[in-house]
């Protein structure tokens, strides 16, 4: 009886000690404040509402009926860089990206998208670099182990 | 042997069914109505109104603005087109947007829960670190897969509830905090789920005068696998006017 609950317990520790970690250890990085968004973006509200039960109405048209509306706000006629920022991929990734998964091919693009921004061309060519390594270090490993049991099977 | 015959059938025939059904799954087309507010940190706004659409197999973005001007934006390939009102070709930039690391992309296939960090890719930029579980979210961080990596890349640590992903913290290779992305009030369209408000707060160096930006970016009216306006999801982009803009652009400089 004894034996059994000791093993019993064995088996149970091991099977905590696999699982993936749950310690109650969250961030406050991914709580929303929505009052301090809401307040940054107030005037903005009240304008993107107007716009909202207006269909159709242009920035032109309210600066010349509504005017109030845009009082207080610094307002860019820029859509095509809110599309820009909207469409980034997180952690500045893309050029490191390109050259890793793309090779010199991605580098290539990088250096004539970016004209020739060095610190963009960096990153990707650092993620070239990487990749190449990495598919080296895959075949060297691959070769390895096939040479190795063909020189046993001998 | 008319045993085996029937069992071979009998795969097969299951075999086309599980093929059929996931190809049933597969969403391809998605369009929302669209509200980008912005707040930056040089002080001041923007506010664009319009209308977004998303072919995966065109692999283009196409907004149809109203507001602060009626204006057609086209994210096609490396490079976002604005068009006048009249169709006019007015602006050509260079962008590393990817296709399939849009909100819409990702949506369409069923990958958001992950903003497709778990991707098919053969060499991953990111693994998991560690998994926790918080306040009924579980709480997933990311770090670079290779430690070579971590002069460039810091870590992600993403937050799901119900397997929707509700916010993303990124860090820069020093720790810092870079941009938090939150995903809110998801609606359910056909099977896609998507957020119709994403929250963006990028923060750029202080000590270089840099300041926080705000984007909050709302959608509503979406609409999936929508079967008509086929010319505005491959909305054509006047490429005979390019020549002409780049020059003109040249001649205009560097902005």
């Amino acid at each position: 009886m004894k034996k059994a609950l000791l093993l019993a317990s064995c088996f149970v520790l091991a099977l905590l000690t696999s699982l993936p970690s749950f310690a109650a250890d969250g961030t406050d990085d991914l709580k929303f404040d929505e009052q301090k968004v809401n307040a940054e973006l107030n005037k903005l509200n009240k304008l993107e509402q107007h716009v909202l039960t207006h269909e159709g109405v242009t920035l032109d048209e309210i600066s010349a009926s509504n005017s109030h509306l845009t009082e207080g706000i610094a307002l860019e006629v820029n859509s095509i860089a809110a599309v820009l920022a909207d469409g980034e991929l997180p952690a500045n990734i893309p050029p490191f990206w390109w050259g890793f998964c793309l090779g010199w091919v991605g580098l290539l693009v990088v250096y004539l998208i970016t004209d020739n921004d060095k610190p963009q061309v960096k990153k990707a060519f650092t993620g070239c670099l990487i990749s190449t390594g990495v598919v080296v270090l895959f075949y060297v490993v691959l070769y390895g182990l096939i040479l190795g049991n063909f020189g046993s099977g001998i | 042997m008319k045993y085996l015959v029937r069992i071979v059938l009998l795969m097969i025939s299951l075999t086309l069914i599980g093929i059929n059904s996931s190809i049933a799954q597969q969403f391809y087309r998605i369009k929302a109505d669209v509200s980008i507010k912005e707040k930056l940190a040089n002080g001041s706004s923007r506010l664009s109104v319009g209308t977004a659409y998303f072919d995966k197999l065109y692999g283009k973005i196409v907004y149809k603005f109203t507001f602060p001007k009626v204006e057609t934006i086209i994210v096609q390939d490396t490079t976002v087109f604005s068009l006048d009102a009249k169709n006019k070709l007015t602006d050509a930039r260079k962008a590393l947007i990817l296709p399939e690391f849009t909100i819409f992309h990702l949506a369409l296939t069923n990958r958001l829960s992950d903003y497709g960090m778990k991707g098919e890719n053969t060499y991953e930029l990111y693994k998991i670190d560690k998994v926790e579980k918080k306040e009924g979210k579980v709480i997933t961080t990311w770090i670079p897969n290779d430690p070579s990596l971590n002069k460039y890349l810091g870590s992600l640590v993403m937050s799901n509830n119900n397997k929707r992903l509700e916010a993303i913290a990124i860090y820069g290779p020093d720790n810092k905090l870079l941009s938090q992305q939150f995903f809110r009030k998801y609606v359910n369209v056909k099977g896609v789920e998507f957020p119709s408000q994403v929250t963006q707060l990028t923060y750029t160096i202080k000590e270089s005068g840099g300041g926080d930006n705000i984007q909050q970016t709302t959608y509503s009216n979406i609409q999936v696998d929508q079967a008509s306006e086929n010319d505005i999801y491959r909305h054509p982009v006047p490429l005979s006017q390019l020549p002409a803009l780049l020059k003109k652009q040249a001649a205009a400089g560097p902005k």
